[in-house]
């Protein structure tokens, strides 16, 4: 399409560029036969003009009554004749002479009795008849014709003459198409006698030009192209008669058809170019519709189908264009809907939610967050199976939706979390509309035959006081709601505080691994003693942290928070380390004692802690039975499985175990005698206050022997008094540990402490004698 | 031919003027060329005053086949003329020329008086309607008047004491540039005199074509 029109373009270019080439190229080709037509009329007219001038003047000088008027010399009439002659015959010279020359009559005014001014001309008309020449006269030019007037006895002169004037150089302008100059020349000198130019266009520029005339050689200057044609020469000068082809008047024909060209190319062009446009139209229009139709699909904008006119193919593409809008449209619709609803309950998602409350956030807005779970769901999914969870999730979902108001975004926002935002200003109206929220849900229901009675508890954060961000929100939410779950009325409201309880355990989780690395986490050692010989016999490592922001952290939140983070076999590592290397260093110094090491749940699960152990304590080869590790009841009887197994290994060690918190749990002593265990560590709570409570004396006393009878060795730890001291002893319990002996203490303090203790330890056998004697 | 015709009257006249002459013994023999083409110039007028003076007479200019006849008239002084038509058109018959202009308008047969010429001079003749028509009277007050032969030989005898203080002669041709009046020439002597005189006259025109110049100018329309 393109190149038909190029090709009609170049096409069009080309001819006209041709066309033009040749017509200026013919400009001066042209002009000089312009000219010399011109010439060749220029001197038709004057030898036409003295033909005519001599019918004029023979008709004149036949006539009878001019003859014999100039016989008579009557010159006012003959005066009258030539005058009425001369309007006649346009002849603007009229003269009357006799045979001598001398005027006889006039009208040029000149005094009669004198001789014509055309004595030349006379001579030549006496010598032949009659005679015609352009002569000038008095700064002008005429065409003058010399007849005989001849009657019997009469002998006379008529002189008759145009003049070469501006009308003439007109009239023959007029005729060859060009401009006439008469111009004389005398000596080297030109004057112009009459010009069919206007007096201003004769300027100096063109006047030069008429002086390089030469001869009949064609000149050009920048306007004209100037042909000179010679009417007379003579010894009194030349006449000539200059013929100016107007190069612009000449062009202006070449340049109307230059523009009639260009207009037939233009012409050619517009067509060519509707031509496209209307092809382009037919075609391309609908294909750019589609275009832009499919981009704008593209884009996601709302548009109409373009309505075409065509049918075909572009037809079944618009139409498959148009389907797939529509399935686009389901689709986004589909996926925008299921991206902000749940996909069990059909109610808004988190993200809906939290959408809405970014709304809340910004608005400053006023309410309750109520986040709901289902109790014990968890077991009720394990129990009855997921789809019967779901189903009783759905139950849920759909009373407490029913119950809520419909201008109250209610949502599923979790596995087993729906959260409702009210709108409610005050704490009682919430109140009594949870009740009837808790009312209606736990009504009992049949989910798949299954009659079941589902409990609910509750979590409420007054907002904007209690969160101002999604993350607070969910976070707050998530720590109220285990609160709820435990809660006496299944309820709880957010309690200022808990979570930056929260928010600490996550820093001290965060900064856990560098304290190992920082020295920000050290061993201290508690002395135990055995009861005895009051001997110092071992010790038992407590781990320490000394934040260097939070202070001081109670070991068993940050061994909790380790075993929660996964870092406790990290931190368990740092511990067998240190203690390796601190009790290298006691030996050193002559402090043969040994260790107790508590383990957390957590490493009775790690099968590698055996290993770990045997590694890091290789110095200990042979004397593995100074090492004693303290498990917790609890722990111990968690995941009795790899427990028990990690046990074994450690005992297979060589190293002893022990009970660590005895009483504080629920373990049988049938379950206790299965254990590899050696020791029991009875719970300082029993020990704390033995002076004054008989009731712990007797389980004290009765733990020890029931120990002892398994074979089992006894501690007692919590000992502050020396009441407490003496009973032990008095009991047979194996090793004490407490404040009452001393208190945990750094590793290097330990020698220091040992020495000191030696000289109380006489002291203590001395009041077992002296307890004993007061017994 | 045409000269015979032409001048058969002439001939009378001249023979009658110059008898009584005879005793005188001054011999005068002009011979008249044409300038132009060096040939004999016939039909040269000569006039010399010889101490007669001529007596006046009539005479006649007949208008015969549209022309005149004679083609040229020599008369005495106050001689008579009459201007007989003999052609069957009329003739308008017309001089401007100074010594007797003259006009009689248009006539058939014999004008109703004939004309006197008081005054010497040149009278040229033409019809107003017959431009071709052209006739010349020569008025002379000199009695001795002849006229060159064929041969452009004219001659004629003068007295003796003619010579005194010169001889004034008087010649015309009608083909003379300026024919409207004759030139003087002074012969000088002693005689006999013979002189060779050229003349710068017009070429001799073209026999007509018979059209006049009215017809011809019908016909040119």
């Amino acid at each position: 399409m393109l190149a038909m029109l190029s090709s009609v373009v170049i096409t069009s270019i080309s001819i006209a560029g041709v066309m033009m080439f040749y017509l200026f190229e013919e400009e001066e080709t042209r002009a000089a036969k312009q000219l010399s037509i011109a010439e060749g009329i220029a001197m038709e007219v004057i030898d036409r003009r003295t033909e005519l001038l001599i019918s004029n003047l023979r008709i004149v000088a036949d006539d009878f009554g001019f003859k014999s008027a100039i016989a008579t010399r009557d010159t006012p009439t003959i005066t009258s004749v030539l005058a009425n002659h001369s309007a006649r015959a346009g002849t603007g010279l009229a003269m009357l002479a006799d045979n001598s020359g001398t005027l006889i009559a006039n009208l040029q005014g000149l005094e009669n009795g004198t001789p014509l001014p055309f004595a030349n001309l006379l001579a030549s008309a006496q010598e032949s008849g009659s005679a015609a020449e352009i002569v000038s006269w008095q700064n002008r030019a005429y065409q003058i014709l010399i007849v005989p007037i001849q009657g019997p006895g009469l002998r006379a002169w008529l002189a008759a003459g145009f003049p070469l004037n501006n009308a003439f150089a007109e009239f023959i302008g007029d005729l060859t198409g060009t401009q006439v100059v008469f111009e004389r020349r005398q000596g080297g000198e030109a004057m112009i006698l009459a010009s069919s130019l206007p007096q201003r266009a004769l300027d100096q520029e063109l006047l030069s030009q008429f002086n390089k005339l030469n001869g009949a050689e064609l000149v050009d200057s920048n306007r004209y192209f100037i042909q000179s044609l010679n009417l007379k020469s003579g010894s009194d000068g030349s006449i000539h008669a200059l013929l100016l082809s107007d190069r612009a008047k000449a062009l202006e024909t070449y340049y109307q058809l230059a523009l009639e060209m260009l207009l037939l190319v233009l012409t050619a062009l517009f067509i060519a170019g509707v031509l496209v446009v209307l092809t382009a139209r037919a075609l391309g229009r609908p294909v750019l519709q589609l275009a832009n139709f499919a981009a704008a699909i593209g884009e996601g904008r709302s548009v109409q189908p373009p309505d075409l006119r065509t049918g075909g193919e572009l037809r079944t593409l618009s139409k498959a264009l148009n389907d797939m809008l529509l399935r686009i449209r389901e689709r986004e619709h589909r996926i925008r809907h299921d991206a902000i609803h749940d996909d069990l309950s059909g109610l808004p998602n988190r993200k809906a939610i939290e959408s809405e409350l970014r709304d809340w956030f910004s608005e400053h807005r006023k309410g309750y967050l109520v986040g709901i779970s289902l109790t014990d769901f968890k077991a009720l999914n394990e129990t009855l199976g997921y789809s019967f969870g779901d189903q009783a999730l759905l139950a849920i979902g759909l009373r407490l939706r029913g119950q809520l108001p419909i201008n109250c975004i209610f949502g599923r926002t979790g596995g087993n979390e729906f959260i409702a935002l009210l709108p409610v200003e005050d704490e009682s109206s919430l109140r009594s509309l949870l009740a009837r929220l808790r009312s209606h849900a736990e009504l009992p229901a049949v989910i798949s035959d299954t009659p079941i009675n589902l409990k609910l508890h509750m979590a409420i954060l007054e907002l904007p006081a209690d969160a101002s961000t999604s993350d607070e929100v969910r976070r707050r939410l998530s720590l109220t709601l285990g609160r709820a779950a435990h809660a006496e009325n299944h309820m709880a409201f957010y309690r200022p505080g808990g979570d930056e309880d929260h928010l600490k355990e996550l820093r001290l989780i965060r900064d856990l691994p560098n304290a190992l690395n920082d020295g920000h986490m050290y061993m201290n050692y508690q002395p135990k003693v055995r009861f005895g010989s009051a001997t110092f016999t071992q010790v038992e490592a407590l781990i320490r942290w000394r934040h260097p922001e939070l202070g001081f952290i109670n070991p068993e939140e940050f061994i909790r928070l380790a075993e929660r983070s996964g870092q406790i076999q990290e931190l368990t590592g740092f511990i067998l380390r240190r203690i390796a290397r601190d009790t290298a260093d006691w030996h050193k110094n002559g402090l043969d004692i040994g260790v107790a090491i508590n383990l957390s749940a957590l490493d009775l699960t790690n099968r590698n802690l055996a290993d770990e152990i045997h590694t890091v304590f290789k110095g200990w080869h042979g004397r593995m039975n100074k090492l004693t590790f303290e498990i917790t009841e609890s722990a111990v009887m968690a995941d009795a499985g790899v427990a028990t197994q990690v046990l074994e290994q450690l005992r297979s060690l060589g190293v002893r175990l022990s009970v660590d918190d005895f009483g504080t749990g629920y373990s049988s002593l049938a379950q206790l005698r299965q254990l590899p265990v050696h020791e029991l560590k009875i719970d300082k709570s029993f020990v704390l206050n033995l002076g004054s409570q008989p009731q712990d004396q007797l389980i004290v006393k009765s733990t020890i022997d029931m120990a002892h009878g398994l074979g089992l060795s006894v501690v007692a730890e919590g000992i502050e008094n020396v009441e407490s001291w003496q009973l032990l002893q008095g009991w047979g319990c194996d090793l004490a540990q407490g404040f009452f002996l001393g208190r945990p203490m750094v590793s290097t303090d330990l020698t220091a402490w040992a020495q000191t203790f030696e000289t109380r330890a006489a002291e203590l056998t001395v009041e077992q004698a002296s307890a004993n004697s007061s017994t | 031919m045409l000269s015979n015709g032409h001048f058969g009257l002439l001939a009378a006249f001249i023979l009658a003027l110059g008898t009584p002459l005879q005793s005188f013994a001054g011999s005068v023999s002009l011979e008249f060329y044409d300038q132009s083409t060096g040939k004999p110039l016939p039909g040269v007028v000569v006039t010399a005053d010889n101490g007669m003076t001529p007596s006046p007479a009539t005479a006649e200019m007949a208008q015969q086949q549209r022309a005149f006849a004679p083609h040229v008239l020599i008369i005495p002084q106050d001689t008579t003329v009459s201007f007989p038509n003999r052609d069957n058109t009329q003739h308008h018959v017309y001089s401007f020329s100074k010594p007797k202009p003259l006009n009689i308008e248009l006539y058939a047969g014999q004008p109703e008086a004939p004309i006197r010429f008081d005054k010497t001079g040149i009278v040229e003749l033409g019809c107003n309607i017959h431009d071709n028509m052209q006739g010349f009277i020569v008025v002379t007050d000199k009695s001795q008047a002849s006229r060159s032969g064929d041969d452009g030989i004219s001659q004629f005898e003068l007295p003796d004491d003619s010579l005194e203080g010169g001889l004034n002669v008087e010649i015309w041709h009608p083909r003379l540039r300026n024919n409207t009046t004759s030139q003087f020439i002074t012969l000088t002597g002693p005689f006999p005199i013979t002189q060779t005189l050229t003349l710068d006259v017009m070429p001799e025109k073209a026999p007509r074509s018979g059209l006049e110049g009215l017809q011809k100018r019908f016909r040119d329309l």
